[in-house]
């Protein structure tokens, strides 16, 4: 065995070892979601599925709506949340955080990265700092803010302060210095405004910056819980992560089955948005326009 | 019709002075190269008269209008970037084309155009095509497309061919050269290649550290350049430089390079032949005017010793130290040299120059005297 081998075999374990590590605890959520309630706390751990008991899914996802079968002998544990209304809430909420964000990122980092403007450095900043103030410190004025709106325990209420992101403004600025300022003034060159040089050339380059704040901000409040949990009240407008805790109040007889079962559910969506954008993440979308 | 002319024009950069006070007159349809070393102000010379770039002093002046306020989008020039920067979203019909949409010429217009435009550069089949799809000449053709397509009464290029391969490079120019016998458009072209200079300019304009050293017909620049810097600038091994005297014996002048080497005073000097004396000189040739011996008058031959040798193939370099300068002669290659060997030389005299060593011009020469 020569030593190219040796070394690509070393980094292979590498990364097995640091993948299992990763993977392990998913494979147990997976297994004990199909388990009997009664096999969920078993020492030592059972990595692999040893019951099949879809039921615990069916739980999670109808038992609000259907009374239950009285030859079911499932779960004691069972759920009192519409989980996929929530599903349901928790898309609407997420798909207009992203658009919202994806859309005016595009637009404020461009402004910080190719437009001058008398305060933009300190401006930035500013924009920045708010990245270091935990969300705790503004909840309260939030809170207050949106219910004087009357906007608490809604969706809307949600939605609107989370479309301003520093974060995704710096993401995109980012994307935006990546593109060479020839571009912009072969566009003056060539007679355009302002506008068009956005418009035309640079929010089109900027996409594979979209995707990956996309990806991002989906994540993010696919998986929030703690405004949804200051800021909702009713079961009908919970998201996901509110619903998971729901399924495990209920009843606390010691099972976590259901509660798996639900997790499970709940992080298929998050791996579709990323699996589908990663398709769209094109490396190299500046390639052939400059050379040098 | 566009004629352009900057007017002292300057451009600082945080108290640098990166263009300084430049003049120049440009004709309609002249073919003029900007040249000089990277760090020059070429670029920036060029941006200003773009727009890109705010001049810090002077006017220009593009088909008598004075354009130093008016957006670039108006001044009626195209740039040909040095990097291309084409859109790399947009196929090349549409790279080629959005300057006319823009400007909201019709869409009949536009195709037949792009067509045209296409045609000039052999495009044709390529217009689909996005540029990470093409080669590296077939973006620049794309980059000079975008700017024919416009017909604008000048168009200005930033070292187009600084990207290519040598031999892409030549063939390009030749078609730069051919695209502007056709269109005989005003060209404000920049390079730092003299090669390229030489090869395309009606008028050359050597720049040096933001200033213009010499402005002329590529021939006249390479025959009688004004100063050092134009001398070893123009022409490619440059010219050798080295110190002199002028010494008088009895009746007659003489150039002393050293103890050993006194080459007679040509006559092209000898209208102020005492005002030499005495005088801090250099004397500087061209290596192709030092040679194996030939038979014609004007020429004085001396010996040296041969420190390398450079086969071209056409002709042979030979290097050698003449009073302790490193210089080169162009000889036939059948010429026996050898490294290390002794080897007699041919210099012409009508084509030498005197430079004076205090302010690095060229004293100028009479060749009529
Ligand atoms: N935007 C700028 N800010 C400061 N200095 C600059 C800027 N652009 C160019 N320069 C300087 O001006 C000088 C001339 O640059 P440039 O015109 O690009 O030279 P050239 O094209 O002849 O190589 C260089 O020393 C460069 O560093
Ligand atoms: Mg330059």
């Amino acid at each position: 065995m020569n030593r190219i081998n040796g070394n690509v075999i070393a980094s292979y374990l590498y990364l097995v070892f640091f993948a299992l590590i990763i993977l392990l605890p998913l494979l147990w959520v997976v297994s004990t979601s199909l388990r009997l309630p009664v096999e969920s706390y078993s020492l030592p751990p059972k990595w692999l599925p040893t019951d099949f008991m879809w039921e615990n899914y069916w739980e999670v996802l109808f038992s609000y709506y259907y009374e239950r079968d009285g030859t079911f002998v499932g779960s004691q544990a069972s759920a009192n949340v519409p989980f996929p209304h929530l599903m349901l809430n928790s898309f609407i909420v997420c798909f207009f955080v992203t658009i919202g964000q994806v859309f005016f990122c595009s637009f404020a980092g461009y402004a910080f990265a190719r437009l001058a403007f008398p305060g933009k450095t300190a401006l930035f900043w500013f924009v920045m700092a708010t990245m270091m103030i935990p969300l705790q410190v503004t909840i309260i004025p939030i809170y207050v803010l949106l219910s004087k709106l009357g906007l608490t325990d809604s969706l809307t209420g949600l939605i609107l302060p989370a479309i301003p992101s520093a974060f995704g403004t710096f993401l995109m600025r980012q994307y935006y210095l990546r593109i060479p300022s020839a571009l912009e003034e072969a566009m003056i060159m060539d007679g355009a405004s302002q506008w068009q040089v956005f418009w035309r050339v640079f929010f089109p380059l900027a996409t594979p910056g979209m995707v990956v704040l996309a990806i991002l901000a989906f994540n993010y409040h696919w998986n929030e819980f703690f405004r949804p949990l200051i800021l909702i009240s009713t079961d009908t407008t919970f998201t996901v992560p509110l619903g998971i805790v729901a399924l495990r109040d209920y009843k606390m007889t010691g099972s976590i089955s259901v509660v798996l079962a639900g997790i499970v559910i709940s992080m298929i969506p998050a791996l579709i948005i990323y699996l589908f954008g990663q398709k769209h993440l094109v490396e190299g979308i500046l390639t052939g326009s400059v050379k040098g | 019709m566009a004629n352009v002319r900057l007017v002292g024009l300057t451009k600082k950069f945080d108290g640098n002075t990166v263009v300084d006070n430049v003049d120049v007159d440009i004709e309609h349809g002249e073919f003029i190269v900007l040249v000089g070393p990277s760090g020059c102000g070429k670029s920036t010379t060029l941006r200003m008269i773009a727009g890109l770039e705010d001049m810090t002093e002077g006017k220009i002046m593009i088909s008598d209008r004075t354009v130093n306020l008016i957006q670039p989008k108006d001044r009626d020039v195209a740039m040909v970037f040095q990097n291309y920067a084409l859109y790399p979203h947009m196929n090349v019909y549409k790279n080629i084309s959005i300057s006319l949409s823009m400007r909201g010429v019709d869409k009949t217009e536009i195709d037949k155009r792009v067509k045209e435009t296409a045609a000039i550069l052999g495009l044709e089949n390529l217009l689909y095509r996005l540029p990470k799809q093409l080669s590296g000449g077939q973006r620049q053709r794309v980059a000079m497309g975008r700017a024919i397509v416009r017909q604008p009464a000048v168009f200005l290029f930033d070292e187009p061919l600084s990207n290519l391969d040598a031999k892409l490079r030549v063939q390009m120019r030749t078609e730069i050269k051919k695209i502007h016998q056709r269109v005989s458009t005003t060209i404000i072209y920049v390079t730092h290649d003299q090669t390229e200079a030489m090869t395309l300019a009606d008028r050359i304009v050597v720049m040096n550290e933001g200033k213009i050293e010499q402005i002329g017909a590529p021939q006249d620049i390479y025959d009688h350049p004004k100063t050092k810097f134009v001398a070893s600038f123009i022409g490619s091994p440059s010219m050798n430089f080295v110190g002199c005297e002028v010494v008088k014996k009895g009746h007659s002048y003489f150039i002393k390079l050293d103890e050993n080497v006194m080459i007679p005073l040509p006559k092209q000097y000898h209208a102020e032949k005492d005002a030499l004396l005495d005088r801090d000189l250099e004397f500087g040739f061209r290596p192709e005017h030092v040679t194996e011996p030939r038979s014609s008058v004007d020429r004085h031959k001396f010996n040296v010793t041969v420190d390398v040798l450079e086969p071209l193939g056409n002709d042979t370099m030979v290097y050698f130290t003449l009073a302790g300068r490193s210089c080169c002669a162009r000889v036939s290659p059948e010429y026996a040299a050898e490294a290390g060997r002794g080897i007699e030389l041919d210099l012409d005299f009508a084509k030498v120059h005197l430079l004076d060593g205090v302010t690095n011009r060229i004293v100028p020469a009479y060749n009529n005297a």
